[in-house]
């Protein structure tokens, strides 16, 4: 078989397959669902008040304009934090599909990617309604940061391919990754400002595939700053080395995966 | 031309004894000093099949319950892939393999139409050119509207067979899947299965059914121990595939 590429990677030439499988998650997701796909919305915007109440009132976090602080940051890990782990079982749970039709299998994954990215579209209309509560005006900046969700998309994509393989041989991975997501939200620059971090534990932000992307999602919104470009260096390496590394194990594994599930 | 090409195809499956797939059976393992890698083996389910399946032709396989034609008409689908060897296809092939062949069981059968016309390869305008006559050759009426988990297995296959039948796929296989329809709609598809080859399209059925391959197939190939046994003459085929079971 013929290697898969980057075109193909991202289903450039099955568009109405991805528009199939992406309006099919929707539909499961939200069908007998009173709120729909308000609860996209609701739930970064829920998760952002509790922390502020507990950061701004308890701990009295010294961040200006918090509120909006926490979202700009919780927004887009809502995306990841929920793509992964369930991009993680995507090819698990459609054995139906894949064992039956021959379909590719990380236009599964790509559908998956593509429907949180879709849901973290639509909570921008929170994140502009807080700017506008807080008084916080459009700058330049502030193009960094849809810049910077199309790496967080590409590195979400990377991670559902290489998890994904990795489970259908591995179903422990399912309980890592939540114990991990845990984690990683805490080591990423979500809910505090990457100064906070001491001297001494910096590394960590660049050891985190999405570190220094949090570090952007925050500075391009409320903090009026512009990343360095050794920050960009370290995101665009993390996402060249993880879209070569999810397509060298697609392409290695592709083959066989199927009669492994 | 041939619309399927294997050339010397092998298929092996990796079989692990006892895989230990959950970290706590490692572990326990583990604590009884006793590593357990599992036992990996190759099974064999084709070896070196050769042939080739001109385009048009209406061939039925026959063969015990295990002598891989399913694992054939998986790999002529794209959905397995040889171990060793060469298979080539030509054309769009639609597969209909086993029920609920590849459908979303949430999604209401007409949602589950566009969504096997995508993954076959066809675009939106064509899946609605045949939309009418999938949902009117189906019979299923206003149960079109209804998740496909609560069909039973014979509107299931009314549903597949009539997507794959209408979507100008140009290689169609078929797995069994007649057995469960009953017999007005079975003979509703045996004759639009025969319409379809007469407008060219390769067609191969999997079928337990001897009538069938004598009065329909232009060709039967019995498969027994993972290879071919005959090749040639539907009624020579039948004969030699009743043999097996003397």
């Amino acid at each position: 078989m013929s290697k898969t590429s980057f075109a193909e990677y991202f289903c450039y030439r099955r568009k109405f397959l991805l528009y199939n499988l992406i309006s099919r998650n929707l539909k499961v997701r939200y069908r007998h669902s009173l709120l729909g796909m308000f609860w996209t919305v609701l739930i970064p915007a829920v998760t952002a008040a509790i922390f502020y109440v507990i950061f701004n009132y308890v701990f009295k976090v010294q961040i200006p304009h918090y509120l909006l602080f926490l979202l700009s940051g919780l927004i887009p890990w809502t995306f990841f934090s929920t793509a992964v782990p369930l991009g993680t079982e995507s090819l698990v749970n459609n054995y139906n599909l894949l064992n039956k039709v021959p379909i590719p299998i990380h236009a599964l994954l790509y559908a998956e990617a593509l429907t949180h990215l879709l849901n973290l579209l639509l909570s921008i209309p929170v994140l502009i309604a807080a700017m506008v509560i807080f008084r916080v005006w459009p700058t330049w900046t502030m193009i960094q940061y849809p810049l910077l969700v199309g790496f967080l998309f590409l590195i979400t994509y990377s991670f559902c391919i290489i998890f994904g393989l990795v489970y259908v041989y591995f179903r422990d991975l399912k309980h890592i990754i939540t114990l991990l997501l845990q984690l990683w939200m805490y080591g990423t620059p979500v809910m505090y400002s990457s100064e906070m971090i001491p001297q001494r534990f910096r590394w960590v932000l660049a050891v985190n595939p999405v570190g220094t992307i949090f570090v952007g999602f925050h500075e391009s919104l409320v903090g009026n700053k512009w990343l360095t470009s050794q920050e960009y260096l370290t995101i665009a390496a993390w996402v060249l080395f993880l879209l070569f590394l999810s397509k060298y194990m697609l392409n290695k594994m592709r083959d066989s995966i199927v009669e492994m599930l | 031309m041939s619309a399927i090409e294997f050339q010397n195809v092998t298929k092996t499956f990796k079989i692990w004894h006892e895989r230990p797939d959950s970290i706590k059976t490692i572990l326990a393992d583990a604590l009884r000093f006793r590593l357990n890698k599992g036992l990996k083996e190759a099974r064999t389910v084709l070896r070196n099949i050769d042939f080739q399946i001109p385009k048009g032709d209406f061939v039925g396989i026959m063969g015990r319950n295990g002598a891989g034609k399913s694992t054939l008409l998986k790999l002529m689908a794209g959905i397995y892939h040889p171990s060793e060897g060469k298979l080539i296809t030509k054309g769009r092939i639609a597969p209909l393999l086993e029920l609920g062949a590849g459908f979303a069981t949430e999604l209401s059968g007409y949602e589950n139409i566009f969504l096997n016309g995508a993954i076959l390869g066809f675009g939106r305008a064509h899946t609605l050119r045949h939309l009418n006559s999938i949902i009117e050759f189906s019979e299923l009426g206003e149960a079109i509207e209804r998740p496909v988990r609560k069909y039973s297995s014979g509107m299931l296959v009314r549903l597949g067979f009539s997507i794959a039948v209408h979507l100008d796929a140009d290689i169609l296989l078929f797995d069994e899947i007649l057995a469960v329809g009953d017999i007005g709609f079975q003979e509703k598809c045996l004759n639009k299965i025969r319409e379809l080859h007469q407008t060219g399209r390769t067609i191969i059925l999997v079928t337990h059914n001897p009538d069938q391959v004598e009065k329909m197939c232009s060709r039967c190939i019995v498969f027994e121990q993972n290879g071919i046994l005959f090749d040639g003459d539907p009624k020579v085929g039948v004969a030699k595939y009743r043999e097996l079971f003397q």
